[in-house]
């Protein structure tokens, strides 16, 4: 219920903001071409709707390659600091230091190795996504309490019995929260991956500045923002169904 | 130290806190392994014991899973135990049995204190053990409920006839549920006393204003101070 609540307030605000810009932009329009109008940028929606589909597209592919290979990459690594501790304490640091190479290096990096195409946005995508998945899903794992782990050992358990029954479940809540994080994060690096490329909302984003297509390029950036947002809700809910157990759907947090 | 626990019989272990009852209670569990000495439970070690699933367990955490409902929870022991459980109770029965018929389809964090101790014990005995073991079952639990629950522990242990070993820090729960009290002493411990509870079966809320039964809680209580002599409280 609060969440619901959370949304409308949300809703009304924004509502309200692009009322407000848009009395503002009917009074001082010509002054600001820069800044086009809301009316403006739904009518470039609806008028560039096919580039902007065909685009968005592959851009989904990419984020979605890249949200599955990155979390899995981040369960795997996850799941070999649980096992080996010390692994964790001497591969950690190299984690934060891949998490910190900015993105936009990354890209014509991968470029000029796998050159225009698919690879190099998935890959963007996948990395942007593997770091709160390493750390989350590290945690998650973990998260069984000792007295859990007592009583399975109790019920003659095994270690695959253990991790089905009590760590996995345990871990769920980080996990839900690392795709939570991730599903945006895609979207945002398989973006970041296309700027330099010949497809999709990226490279969408970067013809329209260099070509002065002001419209197009809000346009473009709102239904970028809404299908990264749309992955966020996806995984909310769907986090809601698989861990109805968990804080957030008791609604502690 | 030697501790015997016979069949259907009920023994208490009292201590002050860290004489390291509650480790003895992991030791034979075989959830932590002793260094020196010997365990038996039910004529083998503790690691067999666990293997063939010869006790059941209650912590002072309920320990309920929290993805489970009270019956998932119930059955978990049978889960694991797969074909290797010879011949389980009927969970449903236990559930009624502990009190929880209306909530067997509950979400363990909607249950009370007390609630999730009771769907503890069912999930403890489902698999029919030789021995519970109990560690400080109510010891979080407020006093009424601890009331409440100790005639309810009485009554279920009394249909099912298994042997109990409880460890406790309170001496008139002790007394009022055991056969046996056995006194533990801290650095080192040890089981300096042993003191047979002769109050006649079945023990109801009367027990507590008996005068055998406060004289019994005294003795015990001599018992325990002797033994804590001399080290600060």
């Amino acid at each position: 219920m609060k969440g619901a609540r959370g949304w409308t307030v949300t809703l009304i605000v924004l509502v309200g903001v692009v009322v407000l810009w848009e009395i503002a932009e009917r009074l001082v329009a010509a002054r600001f071409p820069l800044v086009p109008a809301p009316s403006a940028i739904g009518g470039a929606i609806v008028r560039f709707a096919t580039p902007i589909w065909l685009n968005l597209r592959l851009t989904l592919i990419e984020s979605a390659l890249g949200l599955v290979s990155g979390s899995l990459l981040g369960l795997a690594v996850a799941a070999v600091f649980v096992r080996w501790p010390r692994l964790e304490r001497s591969l950690y640091n190299l984690i934060v230091t891949i998490h910190s190479i900015p993105l936009v290096a990354v890209a014509p990096i991968l470029l000029i190795w796998f050159g225009v195409g698919i690879t190099a946005p998935t890959i963007v995508a996948g990395l942007a996504c593997f770091f709160p998945m390493a750390v989350n899903a590290t945690r998650g794992l973990r998260a069984a309490s000792a007295s859990s782990l007592d009583l399975m050992r109790a019920l003659d358990a095994s270690q695959i019995q253990t991790f089905l029954r009590v760590r996995g479940p345990a871990s769920l809540p980080y996990v839900m929260a690392a795709l939570k994080l991730g599903a945006p994060a895609a979207v945002l690096g398989a973006t970041v991956g296309e700027w330099l490329g010949t497809a999709g909302v990226g490279y969408l984003l970067f013809s329209a500045m260099v070509n002065f297509q002001v419209e197009l390029l809000w346009a473009t950036m709102v239904i970028a923002t809404g299908v990264a947002l749309a992955g966020y809700l996806l995984f909310s809910v769907a986090e809601r169904v698989l861990v109805a157990w968990g804080p957030s759907a008791r609604g502690e947090t | 130290m030697t501790l015997e626990v016979h069949d259907h019989e009920f023994v208490a272990l009292v201590g002050p806190s860290g004489c390291g009852k509650s480790t003895l209670l992991r030791l034979v569990a075989d959830l932590d392994t002793a260094t020196t000495g010997a365990i038996v439970v039910g004529g083998r070690s503790p690691v067999d014991a666990r293997h063939e699933r010869l006790f059941g367990v209650v912590f002072q955490d309920p320990v309920l899973l929290p993805w489970l409902d009270v019956l998932a929870n119930v059955r978990l022991p049978m889960e694991v135990a797969g074909g290797g459980a010879a011949a389980p109770a009927d969970p449903m029965a236990l559930i009624e049995l502990v009190g929880l018929g209306r909530f067997a389809h509950a979400r363990t964090w909607q249950l009370s204190g007390g609630m999730r101790q009771r769907a503890a014990i069912a999930r403890a005995l489902v698999l029919r053990p030789q021995i519970l073991l109990l560690d400080e079952p109510f010891g979080a639990l407020d006093e009424i409920t601890r009331q409440r629950m100790n005639l309810e522990l009485l009554r279920i242990w009394s249909e099912r006839r298994t042997a109990a070993l409880m460890v406790t820090h309170s001496i008139g729960e002790a007394v009022f549920l055991a056969d046996r009290v056995l006194v533990m002493s801290p650095q080192p411990g040890r089981i300096v006393a042993e003191e047979a509870v002769p109050l006649p079966r079945p023990r109801a809320i009367e027990t507590f204003a008996s005068a055998d039964f406060l004289e019994c809680v005294s003795r015990v209580t001599r018992r325990l101070l002797g033994a804590v002599e001399g080290t600060p409280a």
